[in-house]
């Protein structure tokens, strides 16, 4: 980070100095000298709705390296479903370097059948990794065994749910120090009588005969698996309130504690139908609240068709709000938290009016240019092929590109993907998104998993980026991702906040890693941990650009 | 809301001060002498204010010789004495015997439009732009008669293609800026209803539309003072008192947004909107109760919208105006 360039460390902003119209190469496309050839499975007509909700993403470090790998979710087809071989996800080791290597048969991840989701954690508290993938028909939970395979525990686990499961996350929502597991659920489905494509106006779009759904199908409950230790979890959704009876189209989900009271809450998007805001009643059971707090449906009362949730302190508010991406000719929605209440500040913020023709899915807050305010990202991509032959209205194509917004730091944001070059303009029909550094280099990187083709691994190679901080937790087993933990930098006169979180964005699992840009400064006055259990930890005057380890055994000096 | 806001807009638009007249239709060019008779003795008849005795001479003209001319005269009686789906099922009849009609469909729509049957309009307003696409009334009504269908996707392209047939006209501008603020362009809306009130500083729908636009933009200023102004002309208007409640909401100032929220809601029984904003309001006011009040009123309201929405699209709404079903 030596020789910033002045101007950019006098405006406080990493794109300052670039020019308007030129393109800048910001994030490279990295997938194939990576050597990542993974192909994501659909049919190519989508006739089924089946065939366009997948897949997840996962950035976590499954061996224990320092170095984030990579899973990708695979799916079959109507076609290819009694065919389970034909669905492959997999699983990348990173060797370094800007390589990466398949170990998916050797890990003995790569059979999930049809895939949806991804989530990550250390469910036993041995302080490695394990991976929950849910999927149509079953999900399936691979403990570590800590020499680079894993073990199909779904089974003794009790997590398998079964129907057509999405998003999923772990949480200790009661805080006895276990992490467990809420999965949502989508749309009933008999693969021996699937909706004919196009038969009625349930579907239809613009007037051409598309998929069936969601609308017009039956929708599915939710899980919430609690952890009973010794590996075995019990379904304890509907004593615990979240069990949504009413069957709402549930996809990507968000634990985060929305009111600071130290307890996990819960945020579940749901397409076409109002969304969900479960707070936590810190007596094992939760109350949804999404109406009254403002996050159920649009600023004028719409329910929109919610696909990825992210969750940040955007503003320095010392405060976490939602950003949700809705489908095309909706907006996608960005609740600010303001304390007892959200507000919908998306037009105000200036995200919502150039997101109306897509249909957005991953999504993140992330500081790209380490300038300390949360940029926004969220990738797009339609579920009709059908659309391109069609009258399209308003609506981007069938392939759409991202969406890139730069935090002004003043509440609103700018679209900047057409600066930047291809990785953001090249339309594509992208689902999970995961952010993280892949390269340990201070820049958060993208890895974006796109239906029915090839993934993008796009490195971020900004030039004169800011000051960085990467915070890894350790917390007490058995919660050792110490989950939950709200990680506070202070610099000066300005406060960061992250939060440790398992499963957002569109079923995808980011890095749980916190990290941080600082801009100009140097050096960190304070870093602050509040741990899931309550106590915390500080650490003071912390120098910049490198990755400080946290214990909370061991409290900071 | 917008449904009611589109057919006042429609008040002061007329078909026949703007469209071409259409040929004779191929029966009334050379009819049988007895038809010929018939529907003059019809007319007669109801020169003479004998109504009853004008449909029957006139059904007996459409019956006998499939005469498009008896059936839209007979359609313009029945329209007259305020039989909407008489005079539709007349029109439609004469539509299957003569489908390039413009004056059939021209009447076709006008009694559909009148009737607040948005699907029907919307059918033969489509026809009439394939055939007359110079036509920009024709292009404005198709706009209405989409946005009253839910479609405000199509309707925003036949608005624009009616403003640029014909630019200038505030009543055009006006329903674009509408169906605009109803696909949440509000920059875009914006643009297009301050043009409408450059042209007419009084259109009051056009001022009060003004005001959601630029709430939602967060110019609360701005809107407050159009939805004032419109309040002004029009004490009831619901749009401006959903935008003095949105605004009083944005600045946490929750009793008087409330008050403003009820208002809009009286204004406007059927739309949901106001009662999700109030229950928003009472939420933060803590008055439980009355926040899950408003909420069922919401989902209640959201409910029969809905259905009607999905009501005018089984209607007449040709396949390739339908909306989308399963989104």
């Amino acid at each position: 980070m030596k020789g910033l360039p002045a101007l950019l460390v006098a405006a406080g902003t990493a794109v300052a100095w670039i020019q308007p119209g030129a393109t800048t190469v910001l994030y490279r496309d990295i997938t194939r000298e990576a050597g990542i050839t993974f192909q994501h499975h659909a049919a190519p007509e989508k006739k089924f709705i089946v065939e366009s909700m997948s897949g997840g993403v996962a950035l976590f470090d499954y061996d224990n390296d320092g170095r984030l790998d990579i899973y990708f979710v695979d799916s079959l087809t109507v076609d290819t479903a009694n065919r389970p071989e034909t669905a492959r996800s997999a699983l990348y080791r990173n060797l370094g370097g800007g390589k990466f290597e398949d170990v998916t048969d050797r890990a003995g991840v790569g059979r999930a059948g049809w895939g949806m989701g991804v989530c990550t954690a250390d469910i036993d508290g041995d302080g490695w990794e394990d991976l929950y993938v849910t999927a149509l028909g079953g999900n399936h939970l691979y403990r570590n065994n800590h020499d680079g395979t894993f073990a199909d525990v779904t089974a003794t686990a009790g997590v398998r749910g079964g129907g057509w499961s999405t998003g999923c996350g772990f949480a200790d929502y009661d805080r006895d120090g276990r992490l467990d597991l809420f999965v949502s659920r989508y749309v009933k489905v008999d693969l021996a009588r699937l909706p004919e494509f196009g038969k009625d106006k349930t579907c239809e779009y613009r007037g051409i005969a598309v998929q069936c759904g969601p609308r017009g199908l039956e929708g599915e409950s939710d899980f919430l698996f609690h952890n009973d230790g010794g590996g075995r979890f019990t379904e304890v959704s509907a004593k615990a309130g979240v069990s949504d009876p009413r069957g709402y189209f549930g996809l990507g989900i968000a634990w985060f504690d929305a009111n600071a009271d130290g307890w996990p809450d819960l945020y579940v998007g749901n397409d076409s139908n109002a969304n969900f805001l479960y707070m936590n009643q810190k007596d094992g059971t939760f109350k949804d609240a999404a109406f009254p707090a403002g996050v159920a449906v649009s600023e004028d009362g719409a329910e929109q068709g919610s696909m990825g949730i992210a969750v940040g302190d955007y503003d320095h508010s010392g405060r976490f709000s939602l950003f949700v991406t809705n489908f095309a000719e909706e907006y996608n929605a960005l609740y600010h938290n303001d304390s007892d209440h959200f507000s919908d500040v998306s037009f105000r913020s200036r995200t919502a009016a150039v997101s109306l023709p897509y249909v957005g899915w991953g999504n993140a807050f992330f500081d790209y240019d380490n300038d300390a305010w949360l940029d926004l990202i969220a990738v797009n991509g339609h579920v009709y092929p059908q659309l391109d032959r069609a009258r399209m209205g308003a609506s981007a194509g069938y392939r759409q590109r991202k969406l890139l917004y730069h935090n002004r730091g003043d509440g609103t944001f700018e679209e900047v993907a057409a600066r930047f070059g291809q990785a953001f303009t090249e339309e594509r029909v992208s689902r999970g998104l995961a952010t993280g550094d892949i390269d340990n280099d201070g820049g958060l990187d993208l890895v974006i998993n796109d239906l029915d083709g090839g993934p993008q691994l796009l490195r971020n190679e900004l030039a004169g980026r800011g000051h960085w901080l990467i915070v890894k937790l350790h917390g007490k087993a058995p919660n050792t991702d110490a989950i939950g933990a709200i990680v506070t930098v202070r610099t000066g006169s300005t406060t960061q906040r992250g939060l440790v979180q398992s499963g957002t964005s569109y079923l995808s699992q980011n890095d749980m890693r916190q990290h941080f840009g600082l801009g100009s400064v140097e050096s960190v006055d304070v870093i602050e941990v509040a741990w899931p259990d309550g106590t915390t930890s500080r650490q003071e005057r912390v120098k910049a650009d490198q990755i400080v380890q946290i214990r909370q055994e061991a409290p900071a000096k | 809301m917008t449904a009611v806001l589109l057919f006042a807009l429609l008040a002061g638009s007329t078909l026949s001060s703007q469209t071409r007249q259409a040929p004779a239709p191929p029966g009334a060019a050379r009819p049988a002498p007895s038809q010929t008779a018939l529907i003059a003795d019809g007319s007669a008849a109801l020169a003479a204010g004998r109504r009853a005795d004008a449909k029957r001479l006139f059904k007996e003209a459409a019956d006998r010789f499939h005469s498009v001319a008896a059936l839209l005269q007979l359609a313009r009686v029945q329209s007259g004495d305020g039989d909407a789906p008489g005079a539709l099922d007349s029109l439609q009849k004469a539509r299957a015997l003569a489908p390039n009609s413009e004056e059939v469909l021209s009447a076709l729509a006008q009694v559909a439009l009148a009737a607040r049957l948005p699907g029907p309009a919307a059918g033969a307003l489509e026809a009439l732009t394939r055939m007359c696409p110079e036509v920009g009334q024709y292009q404005y009504l198709l706009g209405v008669s989409l946005m009253s269908a839910g479609d405000a996707v199509r309707a925003t392209e036949a608005l624009q293609a009616a403003d640029r047939l014909e630019p200038g006209r505030s009543l055009t501008l006006a329903a674009l800026g509408l169906a605009l603020n109803s696909r949440k362009q509000f920059a875009d809306a914006k643009a297009a209803l301050t043009r409408s009130l450059e042209l007419d500083a009084d259109r009051v729908e056009a001022i009060a539309a003004l005001a959601e636009s630029e709430a939602s933009l967060g110019d609360l200023k701005a809107a407050e003072s159009h939805a004032r102004r419109a309040l002004d002309a029009a004490p009831a208007d619901a749009t401006a008192h959903l935008v003095i409640g949105m605004v009083r909401l944005q600045e946490s100032r929750y009793d008087e947004a409330r008050d403003a929220l009820v208002k809009a809601a009286a204004s406007d029984p059927q739309s949901p909107k106001a009662d999700y904003q109030l229950s928003l309001v009472y939420a933060r006011l803590g008055d439980t109760a009355n926040a899950e009040r408003s909420l069922e009123s919401y989902r209640r309201k959201l409910a029969e919208m809905n259905d009607r929405v999905k009501a005018i699209r089984a209607g007449a709404l040709p396949r390739e105006v339908k909306g989308g079903g399963n989104r």
